[in-house]
């Protein structure tokens, strides 16, 4: 397996907090695929920088919420 | 698992299965026996005859994801396994280059770039599945 990125997000936790949206329909709002949303939740991959933008503005927070730097 | 890694998969089966069956043909022919072109063309109409059927059954099985674009992460994992499948296809064609400029078997050429090409294309696949299960 490879290294994980230095990423962590909250992107599971804001989708529950949001009436518990699912994993597809958060990736057909953004334009990704499900198995995409479930990679960035599992932090198995760091989305695009329009990805990110994307899924915070959905959640209508900024992006330091959905998504903390965790490297140096 | 996604339409893409499904279609992979499918890929991975019918290339590994037309490799061994190539393979066992050429060794039934001897290791130094020309190429055995009517093998080739079956071989290759297996092959393109298998993957229109698997993926027109997948594509069916899964109408919407078949007819989506790729997103990110998966044009991100065409490119890294195709990386990876140029990259074998080099190493392949250079050996075998080198195997001619030492030894003048043109056969041999043959077999190793044909080699090479059903690796290259196997690599590519394997690579898929690894990346898209990974996570790319």
């Amino acid at each position: 397996m490879g290294k994980a990125p230095p990423i962590a997000n909250r992107v599971r936790e804001l989708r529950e907090a949001a009436g518990g949206i699912s994993q597809a329909e958060l990736g057909r709002v953004v334009g990704v695929t499900r198995q995409t949303v479930i990679a960035i939740e599992q932090n198995r991959y760091s989305p695009s920088l329009e990805t990110a933008f994307r899924i915070a503005r959905h959640f209508g927070v900024g992006l330091e919420e959905v998504f903390v730097w965790l490297g140096d | 698992m996604s339409f893409r890694e499904k279609i992979a998969w499918l890929m991975l089966v019918l290339l590994g299965g037309a490799a061994l069956w190539y393979l066992a043909v050429l060794h039934g022919l001897g290791g130094g026996a020309p190429p055995a072109i009517g093998t080739l063309l079956q071989v290759a109409g297996v092959l393109t005859i298998g993957s229109i059927i698997g993926s027109a059954v997948l594509a069916i099985l899964a109408r919407d994801e078949a007819q989506a674009p790729a997103d990110e992460r998966e044009r991100l994992v065409a490119l890294k396994a195709g990386r990876a499948a140029h990259l074998t296809l080099i190493c392949g064609v250079l050996a075998a280059l080198g195997w001619f400029a030492l030894f003048g078997s043109g056969l041999r050429l043959f077999h190793f770039v044909f080699a090479s090409l059903i690796v290259a294309q196997t690599v590519d696949y394997a690579a898929q599945v690894f990346l898209l299960r990974r996570g790319a």
